[in-house]
């Protein structure tokens, strides 16, 4: 399907990315998570997974091996970091994670550059133009 | 019979037949030798049989298991057959014809008076406890028997004492060569009885040397029993020039003897002692004086000899006034003689307020009390009890007792019982009306309580109460202060817990501010963003884009204000991060350039780390908004277990002592950490406040 994205950037960008296409998406509140499902299928992701803890998390992460990850740090069980903590980085062959939360990078201290991210976003500003920027940092 | 083996009963009735059994034969020889008339040389005999004899049956009946009384009914028996012996001679020798065989029985009563001499006087030496002073005695004891033996012999071969105890009745042995044994008998007879009477003597004073307590008093008994015997025998001789009066007495050895023994437990010589040595002495100073005055004054100023009315009656005056300063000094000295150093009512006193004044537990106090009176009063034995009523416990004795964990609980009524009147007294410690305790006190026997020592016994109650009344306030005190400290300790508890509360209330508000509303208001502001989009794509016109453009920055900034507001009530970067990174936080947020050199090696309790993040963000605030500082300084250690934070501005300064509210509470915070804060603020030389808080 074609989309047209007001943001030419983002369409260079998601011709570069055609590979990164699904998306496991964690969050623990149920409308958000459905807001954000819509905002990625909008922007061109497959969401392969929806999560509402972190153990399940690592589960759909290990069983689906998807290309990107949007984790909310605030969760249930174990916080966003701590699942960042069981999967592999990037670079070792791991998925891209997004770390999405209410509240600010600067709130988390240097957690957040610690963690392995690939990237952090409050999720009042997410939209698909923040979640290319994100990735596109690495 | 105490003493006696487990032996077969019928030898237990000879036992106690025996004495009474010997008492009786000796009453027949004693009366028999009386009927036969009384005769001054041989008086002494028969007195001393009896005494003797009657004391030894009755100590023998009343202390089972003293050999002394053996030993006085042997002495008594054997002078009652001297004494019928010798009567029957002197009778015979008077010409009393009716007595047959007056040779032997004469003989019998003569020759064994050396032997019977060496047995009163081991009697004697044995004296209180049936036993010699020492081993080494029966050295001396196996010599006069020797001795005694041997003049025996001589006694009963040869008439050598027939003179001297003017026997006319012949010897029944005819034995030659009595003039060498008359003349021997001479040379050492007599000096061998002084050597006897002596050896006793002696054994008596080298035991009146050793003996304490009990035995003590009981050989001042037989002392005094000896002195007074002698003193008759002397007024006798030198008054009368007649022994009567001294042989009269000899009995009183053997009386006072066998009360000793018997009653020993009971009666104390001393004041016997005491009264004899005053009425004795006053008596002769009272003579004297009667005798200078009358004789010596009246031949001073040449008034024929014979009784003056006048001059008696002079010296009735001067003796009448000058009696009673005169007993008293006699007293003083007798008292000093009989009962030593006890001292006077205000030493006893003055020792008593410096025992008081010295403190110590209550314990001693008790005790020194229960001593003092004991020393002032002159008692044998102080308890001292603390209560009231129906219940008094014993809290000091005097002696000590020897087990120390016995203590005596008695009623009210049963102290009543105590008093018996002679030697038992009864003091109830009253106080400010009430009453606190009691004292009883028991005085060694044979003294009573004189006035004064009554009227120092209730002074001594009185302060008893006092010390008492000290003791109990003492013990309530200390129940206070506990019952204090331990009110503090919940006080601090209930603070720590209030402050912990706290603490959990605003993170549960920041955690349900993100659950809730933050979390509601991010999906509204996509959902919005959707909307936009979507009415961008389908070409709505610019005002409605217009103002879902307006609607989502209102809401971005609602959400802003939001997050701050959550930071403000319980700073997400705290808890992650630790104190160091959330001052630095601060500190970028902070509308003045805030300098941070916080180093701090590990994480610390969150309630040290929020409060000291809260102190430092409320330092900021105020600096900002009423110092008028253009930067500030904030540094942080953690040194010795200490955490101190320093928050330092170039403001005017002259913070006045009262801190603002926001400050004030977190004072409270600091205190239930058992840290502190202080401000310190020259006018004009800015402001530097500083938080201290202990973390382990």
């Amino acid at each position: 399907m074609l989309r047209v994205s007001p943001d030419v950037a983002t369409a260079i960008l998601w011709d570069h990315q055609r590979v990164t296409r699904t998306v496991v998406i964690v969050d623990d509140h149920a409308e958000f998570r459905a807001q954000a499902i819509e905002l990625l299928q909008v922007a061109g992701y497959e969401v392969v997974g929806s999560c509402h803890d972190g153990r399940s998390a690592l589960d759909a992460i290990s069983a689906l091996r998807p290309d990107l990850v949007l984790l909310d740090v605030q969760l249930p069980d174990i916080d966003g970091f701590g699942v960042m903590a069981q999967v592999d980085t990037l670079a070792d062959g791991g998925p891209a994670v997004v770390l999405i939360s209410t509240r600010e990078a600067a709130d988390y201290g240097g957690r957040v550059g610690r963690s392995g991210a690939t990237g952090f976003i409050t999720k009042a500003e997410l939209s698909a133009h923040s979640l290319a920027r994100a990735i596109a940092r690495r | 019979m105490a003493g006696a083996d487990v032996a077969l009963p019928a030898a237990r009735r000879v036992m106690r037949v025996a004495p009474w059994a010997l008492g009786g034969l000796c009453a027949v020889l004693v009366v028999a030798g009386f009927s036969l008339g009384v005769e001054l040389s041989n008086l002494h005999n028969g007195l001393i049989a009896a005494a003797f004899t009657a004391v030894g049956v009755f100590v023998v009946a009343k202390r089972p298991g003293n050999r002394e009384g053996w030993l006085f009914i042997a002495t008594g028996l054997a002078h009652a057959v001297m004494f019928f012996g010798r009567q029957y001679g002197l009778s015979a020798g008077h010409g009393n014809d009716a007595l047959p065989g007056a040779e032997w029985v004469t003989w019998v009563g003569v020759w064994p008076l050396a032997l019977v001499l060496v047995l009163s006087g081991v009697t004697l030496m044995c004296f209180p406890d049936g036993r010699l002073p020492s081993p080494r005695w029966r050295l001396v004891v196996a010599a006069m028997v020797a001795a005694g033996a041997l003049l025996a012999l001589a006694s009963a071969l040869w008439p050598v004492e027939y003179a001297d105890d003017a026997l006319s009745v012949p010897h029944p042995l005819h034995v030659g060569g009595y003039e060498t044994a008359q003349r021997l008998w001479n040379l050492i007879g007599p000096s061998s009885y002084s050597l006897f009477q002596l050896a006793w003597v002696a054994a008596v004073v080298v035991r009146m040397r050793r003996a304490e307590g009990d035995e003590a008093r009981q050989l001042r008994w037989f002392a005094y029993a000896v002195a007074m015997g002698a003193a008759a025998m002397a007024v006798g001789l030198i008054a009368l020039r007649s022994p009567v009066p001294g042989v009269l007495a000899v009995p009183v050895i053997p009386l006072a003897a066998g009360i000793a023994i018997a009653k020993y437990r009971l009666y104390d010589i001393d004041p016997v002692i005491n009264k004899t040595l005053v009425v004795g002495t006053m008596a002769a100073i009272i003579t004297a004086g009667y005798v200078v005055m009358v004789v010596g004054v009246g031949r001073l100023i040449g008034v024929e000899a014979g009784p003056s009315p006048v001059l008696s009656l002079v010296a009735t005056a001067i003796v009448a006034i000058a009696f009673e300063p005169a007993r008293r000094r006699v007293q003083r000295v007798a008292d000093r003689l009989v009962y030593g150093d006890r001292p006077s009512p205000y030493e006893a006193l003055a020792r008593l307020s410096t025992q008081l004044s010295r403190g110590g537990r209550h314990a001693e106090l008790f005790a020194g009390l229960a001593s003092t009176v004991a020393d002032g009063v002159g008692a044998a034995e102080v308890t001292l009890w603390v209560g009231a009523d129906e219940q008094l416990v014993a809290v000091a004795s005097w002696p000590p007792p020897a087990d120390q964990r016995s203590q005596l609980v008695t009623g009210h009524t049963q102290l009543a019982a105590l008093q018996d009147g002679e030697r038992a007294h009864v003091r109830r410690i009253v106080h400010q009306g009430s009453m606190r305790g009691a004292v009883t006190l028991t005085k060694a026997p044979g003294e009573v309580l004189t006035n004064s020592e009554d009227r120092l016994l209730h002074d001594l109650v009185a302060q008893a109460g006092l010390v008492i009344d000290n003791a109990e306030l003492g013990v309530e005190l200390q129940h206070r202060l506990h019952e204090i400290s331990v009110q503090a300790a919940e006080l601090q508890a209930a603070a720590k817990r209030i402050v912990g509360a706290q603490y959990e209330a605003r993170r549960r508000i920041e955690r349900d501010l993100h659950d809730g509303a933050q979390q509601r208001l991010v999906t509204l502001a996509l959902s919005l963003q959707s909307v936009s989009e979507r009415a961008a794509a389908t070409g709505a016109d610019d005002d409605l884009a217009a103002k879902l453009a307006e609607a989502r920055h209102q809401l971005s900034q609602a959400l802003a204000e939001l997050r701050e507001m959550a930071r403000g009530i319980h700073p997400a970067i705290l808890t992650q991060e630790g104190l160091e990174a959330a001052v630095g936080f601060l500190a970028e947020r902070a509308p003045l350039p805030v300098r941070v050199d916080v180093r701090l090696q590990r994480r610390l309790p969150q309630d040290v780390e929020a409060t000291a993040y809260f102190v430092v963000s409320e330092a900021l605030t105020n600096a900002a908004k009423h110092s008028g500082a253009s930067s500030i300084a904030v540094a942080g250690r953690l040194r010795d277990g200490w955490l101190r934070i320093e928050v330092t501005d170039d403001g005017r300064g002259g913070a006045d002592g009262r801190l603002g509210s926001g400050l004030q509470g977190l004072v409270d915070r600091l205190a239930t950490l058992e840290g502190q804060l202080t401000v310190d603020s020259p006018a004009g030389g800015g402001t530097r406040l500083r938080a201290e808080i202990p973390c382990g």
